[in-house]
């Protein structure tokens, strides 16, 4: 799973989502606006705005949660990563005061 | 007067289109002239910039329409607004994503200065938004004051406005301009000068927009202010970076 999680290209899909999710306030935020300045909710356009106001604000609440998700799986894999690499360097077999005892 | 009425079913087209846009331009300024950090590294900066404008624009957005934001605070409404109100702003976006940038470098490691190679992207992106802003008219929060000059537009509700979004499309493009003039530049400075242009112009022209405001300018305004200030520190640290550094070399030598 980890490994699986280190070939997805976080910043991409955060990069995605962010995008989406400021489209998506947008877009709904202006469709309500639409919708009051044609005087409520009467009217094939008005319903269409507001039909199409629910599927952008799905959108939105799915791209914000996304976001969050991957911006929490981008972390953990950093921190996994780099514990990692800092568990896979030389070990020092000897301490620091045997090495400065062979010094001249 | 030149009577275009409101369409802001247009606005979100255009503000797809625009980071579009936005993105090509990039692709084909990094293909021209290079890149100061590696592919990875690059996407975290995008990454970063794209999570710090869209918290910025939104905070922004927010604080541009205080009186809103306070009469829903008070009626218990405070959530309703933040989803519902489609206000997002440039000026936050900019901001926002410049502090998500210089914090995502921080805990990367990268020293390299990257914000050059968005300049450019920004203009054109930030231009074809902005078409978008027009067309929604009175939806959108971007229009001008009453005017009587000849070309004032009509949004619909019979007054003549200056059309401040078709302004901020020729500035745009006459920044993009000076951007793209061949100069030996110090690296970071492009998209300073970039900066720099773009709050002054925002900080000039929204006197002409009919908004709510602070001490004599509206939040967005004082949101240029504070980035333009921070713009002339860095400017004054490098000035006297460089002097040290060369009364050092001259003592050395």
């Amino acid at each position: 799973m980890p490994q699986l999680l280190e070939r997805v290209n976080f910043p991409k899909v955060v990069t995605v989502l962010a995008v989406s999710l400021g489209v998506g306030l947008g877009l709904c935020g202006l469709n309500f606006v639409a919708v009051s300045a044609l005087g409520g909710g009467s009217g094939g356009i008005a319903t269409a705005l507001i039909t199409t106001a629910w599927l952008e604000l799905l959108v939105m609440v799915l791209s914000a949660v996304g976001l969050v998700v991957a911006l929490a799986m981008w972390g953990a894999v950093k921190v996994i990563h780099s514990h990692r690499s800092a568990g896979s360097g030389p070990q020092r077999l000897f301490d620091g005061d045997d090495e400065k005892g062979h010094q001249p | 007067m030149i009577s275009v009425g409101s369409h802001p079913a247009w606005h979100p087209v255009f503000e797809a289109l625009g980071y579009v846009v936005g993105y090509v331009v990039f692709r084909w300024a990094r293909a021209r002239r290079g890149d100061v950090v590696e592919e990875p590294q690059r996407w975290t900066v995008i990454a970063a910039a794209a999570v710090g404008a869209l918290i910025g624009s939104r905070l922004l957005g927010l604080a541009e329409q205080w009186p809103t934001v306070l009469a829903a605070a008070r009626s218990g409404r405070l959530v309703a607004v933040f989803f519902a109100s489609g206000g997002k702003t440039i000026v936050g976006g900019l901001l926002g994503g410049w502090i998500g940038v210089e914090l995502a470098k921080r805990f990367s490691g990268i020293h390299s200065r990257t914000g050059d190679l968005f300049a450019l992207p920004l203009c054109a992106g930030i231009a074809v938004g902005r078409i978008g802003c027009f067309v929604a008219g009175l939806a959108d929060d971007t229009y001008g004051k009453a005017t009587r000059l000849p070309w004032g537009v009509n949004f619909g509700d019979g007054v003549s406005r200056h059309p401040t979004q078709l302004y901020e499309i020729l500035f745009l493009a006459v920044l993009a301009f000076a951007l793209t003039r061949p100069a030996n530049w110090p690296d970071g400075y492009r998209f300073r000068l970039f900066m720099a242009g773009y709050l002054g112009w925002r900080l000039a022209i929204d006197f002409l927009k009919p908004q709510p405001l602070v001490a004599g300018m509206n939040v967005i305004q004082w949101a240029c202010v504070a980035g333009l200030s921070v713009l002339a520190a860095l400017c004054l640290r490098d000035v006297l970076m460089r002097r040290w550094k060369g009364a050092v070399h001259a003592a050395v030598a």
